[in-house]
């Protein structure tokens, strides 16, 4: 029996009817559906009695990139309907598509799976828009399907579906889904027999799907079902979906539109469901005031009837009954057309009427799960690493992020972007490894070849030369002795270079004994298991890396001194990742034909080695920062990661960003890169500092590098650690615990990661040889940036509580300090509600790094034009540590600041990315380029926004805020802004000689021009500005942006102008002009106050206290009216002639 | 029964009303017409979509470039108690809209009240021939209808426009005209107490149209409001159809002045780019900048054309360039508000500067030409 096939509209409720009465009629053997096959074991799941909508929701990540995506199933799709009728029906129901993760939907980046097709049939659609008279898909739709009657339905859809496909060929993509879902049609059939077979998917492959399946069938079984290949993860699980986000895709992610008309249209029909959307939306226009009267109504209800008529839909459809309302409704002129008449969000400023008419659409159901569904990854990620860094939730949590840990955290100047967050422990884990490993892999290192993986670059060729530049790179730190990096180090590598090892053995035995070592060397492989997700092909060696570089928080500073003596020999290697770096660099380089395989004949420590060197001397590396990207990045090439590593050159830029917590995979690319490229990327971070090469660690930890070579790796030792750094970043995992990486022991700080173990082995090699490899990409490192610093165990706890804030799982709340602070405060809360919310938030990602990018990425997204609220989203990226999507925030408020006609907000959003270009060590999001381009075009905007400011009284203190943000871009970041400086100082020169811009302004644009250094005449500038009313606004502008000029100037020029100035104001004058003068003095701090006072007081030639000057008894507001009452008593005494002489 | 008188031929008209210009697709479409015709209605609602929209197929030109849905709603809203109000920016062609839908509902779009400062109720309803009401008496004789009884008493749709600018006691006047569908003539009553009273017939309805720059809808009453649906006209969305339809019209503009140079249609774009972006206020970029306080409408844009082209061809014998786009800016931007100059200055500086194309950098050359702009 062939097999009947219904092509259907994804969520459509007339396509679900038709399902349900085919499976009623055929009662079919087989129902296959177009969805996930990898479910298919799990279909029990599914059917346990959730309430709908709720969603399949699929994560994928390997070194490429990560990808979410939903399969949203709600009470009237038609996927649903035939999973759950076939299964009452007695069929056995199979989905029979790819799996989300597959190419197929990756390469078009879908997060919708059950998105429409149509955007790619436009003109097929413009030609029935026009025969039918609509003007968009969905009002075609509604016309021909919905409001129509059901019979003659089937033909009509295939008619639709038949004209839509016409003969286009298939994308790619779609092709390989048609032709494994064919595959799954044959062998149904087969096995059918006599018995039906009834075949749901999307209309748009149900012409080539009849075509594929009609051959027949050759018997080889169901068809396979693809894994995720070696070097990936994917998984999928069930999460709560909700109306709302189902109803917000846009473009073409998106579907049907209006969830909860249309589940009105299902439970009630097409008819009552237009009542019921135009009840629903009167009732909640009067919720919310506004009057609707019955006449109102009534005038509606015949709108819509008429329109309904005159269009020739048979019922009235979505589109005839919001028109109708908005017209009859709404009285005023609108600023915008109606939107269900296009597809896309809402854009801001539309009348509030039609909001909530669209969300009266979109309704508020959410859905729920079965209890006994089970717990998505993410719940047992955040489990594991509160456990992992100590988190009690019922205990508060009190931080100090500038906590320098021994490793050697701190200080770095200009903090390489690159932080890689689970590195403490690792870099615990590596000590341990390294540890234990640490006698062979030394041998080892000492074989190989110091091949400087980066090290076609800076690193020096001879091993010594290299580390002293790796050494001298350190030094650049200004690391404190005892810190990696500090004067130790030095030491340390210099008998480690001797020593070939054994020196840094010594430390590293020590180091061994202080971390408890779970960790075996078993190779990383082993590590994978413990991925949660358990598809992990990466061996968590791969974790390990990360840590490599990462300064054990925990450990004392004499570990610090273990590690820096033994990180020197291995981590000489300057790259971060002292321990897998040196190991790794060498091995790597050494294979650098690429081959992780090749490393790991050296020693096959795991990646684990890694942190231990990490921990002797990776501190240092860490703290190296840039070096560690480039280790790392050598080390991930080396990892094999060849391939990954091609990142393009500019993403370490972008990477420095912030950690790469978000494990985004472009990391690794780089981090790939720069390893690989020896001199590439490291001569580059030369050029580009702090970026470089936290982008090269940052990569390099991260996927690409990482997991191919933890893969690999897990044998190649040192060389696999140092993927492993690379790589842990990508894993959302990796933050913090990394229990997952270290498969054995649970000792998170010092978890053994495998790496540990291989670290000796690479800083063995690197010892050997290994001067130059250590050397090789040490140097390579300190040129371009400075070390990003590991991350403290503080910090990873800060950004964990930060991330479950995020994800707004309730638990902790931060009480003290705000914004970007270095002491944070953290207290319980309720824990109500938890689970869920920890379920909820599963649905964002696997791990806790990808669902907070996730919910970031959305924010951000909703955020729109608000630049304000973009800085929140970058504020809480960075305390989240999520690099990546703190890059799609960076670049998405590069984009709205375009937009801003809020001058104060601009200066919020300049302070911000300013601050944390400049200033950030804790989060080592400094210097980045992203932000560069922020500060950018804020300026730009700023500088655009005040010129033509007319008018205005008082001061505009956000405006004063703002211009003070483009002095210090101009101070301190001159070269990251579109504008040049002399062109700004002609601008603040010329609005500084308009009369017609606000006196603030004036006074603001002549402070500019002095600062960048041609101030004019500002005496007489100020007494052209001598107006009482005016006066105190000008020197308010003049003070806030010119305060160290003005308090600094040789000499007093100004202040004896503004001191005539005011002597000559009438009573009745200086008291109009007072207020403003007070305001704008407390631009100044007391102390630059008094000496403003002791300078008065010599220019007019008195002597006296100046403090003296600046106590008053009392508000001088008051002493002045006092003064003047006391004139005009005076006055009227002598008028009436009752004052004796005095 | 056709009312449309003339005083002179058809052809020598400046502006023939739409149902003298189309009248022969008129005539087609209700030759044709076979849909259900409300009562009173020349052309049926779906005809008179067609009519308004085109009809490629039928040979119907497309007369009104904005959304289709929102002649849908027009017309049934016609059909229904409540009036039409067309809102919308100036030079949106809501007064085009409403004279092409009255032609094709009533086949008559000369019932027009043109609302004013100075406008009575003596224009809206009726007054008096006061020689013979002197010498008769009120009579039938002597009332001169004005287009709101002629319309009610015919059954045909009155076109009010810029209602807003009347005062509103004269709006107030048509509260109860508009619910009750019936004006007292007290003059004419007599014991039958429906002497004096027209009720309209069916086919009666009113078309307002107001602009939302000067008072807009604002101030009228809210009981005035609910009798009117509001549909908001929006300016052409698609720039392609804006420069299509000013590059139509101007060349028309053109050869009725005696100019034979057609436009170039490059400079035309740089026109037409510069008016959607000073009037939407973002680039197509994305930047957002300050529009201007002066309309920047396709009416306007379309002046412009027509002046760019006669400077061109009076001064230079050529067609206009886009200094002569400058030039005749500063009239259209000016108007009375200094601030848009100095905006429009700005934009020439900073936003034309950036652009490429050749057009654009001369444009950006010639910007000292803009009048009266301080440098």
């Amino acid at each position: 029996m062939p097999a009947t096939f219904l092509g259907v509209r994804h969520h459509s409720p007339a396509c679900a009817r038709l399902v349900a009465r085919a499976i009623d009629e055929l009662r079919p053997a087989y129902v296959l559906v177009e969805g996930p096959a990898d479910m298919n074991g799990r279909l029990d799941e599914l059917l346990l009695g959730h309430e709908l909508p709720v969603a399949v929701f699929s994560h994928y990540r390997d070194t490429e990139r990560v990808f979410s995506s939903w399969t949203p199933l709600c009470d009237y799709s038609p996927e649903w309907v035939a999973l759950y009728r076939g299964r009452q029906a007695g069929a056995e129901t199979l989905f029979i598509d790819l799996p989300a993760w597959h190419a197929a939907f990756t390469a078009e980046n879908r997060a919708n799976r059950y998105a429409d097709a149509e955007a790619r049939y436009a003109e097929a659609m413009a030609r029935l828009f026009d025969r039918f008279e609509v003007g968009d898909s969905d009002a075609l739709w509604d016309r021909l399907f919905e409001a129509a009657p059901d019979d003659g339905l089937a033909e009509r859809l295939n008619a639709y579906f038949a004209l839509m496909r016409g003969d286009t060929e298939a994308e790619d993509g779609d092709r390989a889904r048609e032709e494994y879902m064919a595959a799954w049609v044959r062998e149904a059939v087969s096995r059918a027999g006599d018995r039906h077979v009834l075949v749901v998917t999307g209309g748009f492959h149900q012409p080539a799907l009849r075509a594929l399946a009609s051959a027949s069938a050759t018997n080889k079984g169901w068809p396979a079902v693809p894994e995720p290949p070696a070097d990936a993860i994917g998984g999928s699980f069930l999460v709560p979906y909700s109306f709302a986000r189902l109803d917000s895709f846009t473009g073409y992610q998106s579907g049907m539109p209006s969830p909860a008309f249309y589940q009105d249209v299902w439970e009630h029909g097409a008819e009552e469901a237009g009542k019921r959307l135009a009840q629903s939306v009167t009732a909640r226009l009067r919720g919310r005031g506004q009057p609707v009267s019955t006449a109102d109504l009534i005038a509606a209800r015949t709108l819509t009837d008429g329109l309904a008529a005159l269009r020739g839909n048979a019922t009235p459809t979505r589109t005839d009954v919001l028109d109708a309302l908005a017209t009859t409704l709404i009285s005023d002129a609108l600023d915008q057309p109606l939107p269900w008449t296009r597809r896309g969000p809402l854009l801001p400023g539309a009348h509030p009427a039609v909001v909530e008419m669209v969300a009266t659409g979109t309704g508020e159901r959410t859905g729920s799960l079965h209890p006994d569904t089970p717990v998505p990854p993410l719940v047992v990620d955040v489990e594991e690493r509160l456990a992992t860094l100590g988190v009690e939730l019922t205990a508060p949590v009190e931080l100090d992020l500038a906590k320098v840990d021994p490793s050697g955290v701190g200080d770095t100047p200009g903090a390489a972007p690159e932080l890689t967050t689970a590195l403490p422990l690792r870099a615990d884990a590596a000590a341990t490894s390294t540890q234990e490993s640490g006698r062979p892999p030394l041998a080892e290192a000492q074989t190989d070849e110091p091949v400087p993986s980066d090290g076609d670059a800076p690193s020096a060729p001879s091993g010594t030369p290299g580390v002293e530049t790796a050494v001298g790179g350190l030094r650049s730190e200004s690391l404190e002795p005892g810190q990696v990096g500090g004067e130790p180090i030095e030491t340390d590598t210099a008998d480690t270079r001797q020593g070939a090892g054994s020196p840094g053995q010594r430390p590293l035995a020590t180091t061994a004994t202080n971390v408890p070592v779970a960790r075996e060397p078993a190779p990383p492989t082993q590590a994978a298991p413990t991925t949660r997700e358990g598809t992990r092909s990466s061996a968590p060696s791969a974790e390990p890396g990360p840590t490599v570089g990462l300064a054990l928080p925990a450990r004392p500073p004499e570990s610090a001194g273990h590690g820096t003596a033994t990180a020197s020999p291995a981590t000489d290697a300057t790259s971060p990742s002292p321990g897998p770096s040196p190991t790794a660099g060498t091995t790597p380089r050494a294979a650098q034909p690429t081959h992780p395989t090749e490393s790991a004949g050296h020693g096959a420590t795991a990646p684990p080695a890694r942190p231990d060197v990490a921990v002797g001397g990776l501190v240092p590396s860490e703290a190296d920062g840039a070096r560690m990207p480039n280790a790392a990045g050598a080390l991930g090439t080396s990892a094999g990661q060849a391939g990954h590593a091609d990142g393009e050159p500019t993403e370490p830029g972008a990477q420095g960003l912030l950690v790469e917590s978000g494990g985004s995979p472009a990391h690794s690319p780089d981090a790939g890169d720069v390893s690989r490229r020896s001199s590439g990327p490291l001569a580059d971070s030369s050029t580009a500092p702090s970026v470089e090469p936290a982008s090269s660690s940052g990569s390099t930890a991260r996927s690409p590098g990482v997991e191919s070579a933890a893969k690999s790796l897990s044998a190649s030792d040192g060389f696999v650690s140092a993927a492993v750094p690379a790589h842990a970043p990508a894993d959302p995992r990796d933050t913090v615990a990394m229990p997952s990486t270290t498969p054995t022991s649970p000792v998170k700080p010092g978890s053994p990661a495998s790496g540990l173990v291989s670290t000796p082995g690479p800083l063995a090699a690197s010892g050997g040889s290994p001067t130059l490899s250590p050397n090789t990409l040490v140097p390579s490192a300190p040129s371009s940036s400075l070390p990003t610093p590991p991350p403290s165990l503080d910090l990873l706890r800060s950004r964990l509580l930060h991330s479950l804030r995020v994800l707004g799982v309730p638990g902790h709340q931060r009480v003290e300090g705000s914004g970007l602070v270095v002491r944070e405060r953290w207290e319980p809360s309720g824990t109500a509600g938890r689970e869920a919310a920890l379920v909820e938030a599963g649905a964002y990602g696997a791990g806790l790094d990808e669902a907070v990018a996730a919910v970031l990425d959305r924010r951000c997204r909703e955020a729109r034009a608000e630049p304000r609220e973009l800085a929140g989203v970058l504020l809480d990226a960075v305390q989240c540590g999520v690099g990546a999507t703190a890059e799609q925030v960076v670049t998405a408020l590069a984009e709205q600041v375009r937009r801003v006609r809020d001058v104060g907000a601009l200066g919020d959003v300049l302070g911000v990315a300013l601050d944390l270009w400049r200033h950030d060590r804790i989060y080592h999001v400094a210097g980045d380029p992203m932000l560069a381009a922020v500060i950018g075009r804020c300026v730009a905007r700023v500088l655009w926004l005040v010129d033509g400011a007319h008018g205005g009284r008082g001061v505009d203190a956000a405006r004063l805020g703002a211009l003070c943000g483009v002095r210090d871009a101009l101070r301190h970041a001159p070269e990251v802004l579109p504008v040049r400086p002399d062109a700004v100082l002609a601008a603040a020169q010329r609005i500084a000689a308009d009369s017609r811009a606000p006196a603030d302004l004036r006074g603001a644009m002549t402070g500019l021009a002095w600062v960048l250094g041609d101030p004019g005449d500002v005496p007489a500038a100020l007494r052209a500005a001598a107006a009482p009313e005016s006066l105190g606004d000008w020197l308010a502008g003049l003070f806030a942006l010119a305060r160290r000029e003005v308090a600094g100037a040789g000499d007093d020029g100004v202040l004896r102008a503004l001191d005539s100035l005011v002597a000559a104001f009438t009573d009745d004058d200086f008291l109009v002009a007072l207020p403003a003068l007070r305001q704008a003095f407390a631009y100044f701090p007391p102390r630059e106050r008094e000496r403003i006072a002791e300078r008065l007081l010599a220019a007019r030639a008195l002597r006296g206290s100046a403090r003296g000057l600046l106590r008053l008894p009392a508000d001088p507001l008051v002493l002045a009216r006092a003064a003047a009452l006391e004139a005009d008593v005076a006055r009227v005494l002598d008028r009436h002639g009752l004052r004796s002489g005095q | 029964m056709d009312i449309v008188t003339t005083t002179a031929p058809d052809e020598e008209l400046q502006r023939p009303p739409a149902e003298i210009r189309y009248a022969a697709e008129l005539a087609a479409l209700r030759e044709a017409d076979d849909a259900p015709r409300p009562p009173g209605w020349f052309l049926s609602p779906r005809a008179a979509r067609r009519f308004i929209v085109g009809d490629p197929a039928a040979g119907v030109s497309r007369k009104f470039v904005g959304d289709a849905s929102l002649v849908d709603r027009a017309l049934v809203t016609l059909a229904t108690n409540r009036g039409l109000m067309l809102v919308g920016e100036p030079g949106t062609a809501k007064s085009l809209l409403s004279e092409l839908i009255a032609a094709a509902v009533s086949g008559v779009s000369t019932l027009t009240i043109q609302g004013g400062a100075a406008t009575t109720e003596d224009q809206i309803k009726y007054s008096w021939n006061y020689a013979l009401l002197v010498s008769e008496g009120p009579s039938p004789r002597s009332l001169v209808p004005a287009p709101m009884l002629r319309g009610m008493s015919e059954g045909r749709i009155v076109r009010f426009e810029e209602i807003t600018r009347c005062p509103l006691e004269v709006q107030d006047s048509l509260l109860s005209l508009l619910s009750e569908r019936v004006v007292a003539i007290p003059e004419l009553g007599g014991e039958d107490a429906r002497a004096g009273m027209v009720f309209a017939r069916q086919g009666f309805n009113v078309i307002a149209t107001a602009n939302t720059r000067d008072r807009g809808v604002n101030e009228m009453s809210a009981a005035l409001k609910r009798r009117f649906n509001f549909e908001t006209v929006f300016p052409i969305a698609d720039a392609r159809i804006e420069l299509d339809l000013v590059e139509a019209e101007a060349t028309a503009l053109l050869r009725r002045s005696g100019v034979e140079a057609a436009p170039d249609r490059d400079v035309l774009e740089v026109l037409v780019t510069t008016f959607r972006e000073l009037r939407d206020g973002t680039t197509a970029d994305g930047a957002v900048m300050d529009r201007l306080t002066s309309v920047m409408s396709t009416a306007e844009a379309v002046s412009v054309a027509h002046a760019v082209g006669l400077r061109g061809w009076f001064q230079r014998g050529e067609p206009g360039s886009a200094a002569d786009v400058v030039a005749c800016l500063a009239g259209t931007a000016a108007k009375d508000s200094p601030e848009d100059l100095a905006r429009l200055r700005r934009y020439l500086e900073q936003r034309v500067g950036r652009r490429s194309g050749a057009q654009w950098r001369a444009m950006h050359a010639a910007r000292h030409l803009l009048a009266g702009a301080e440098a």
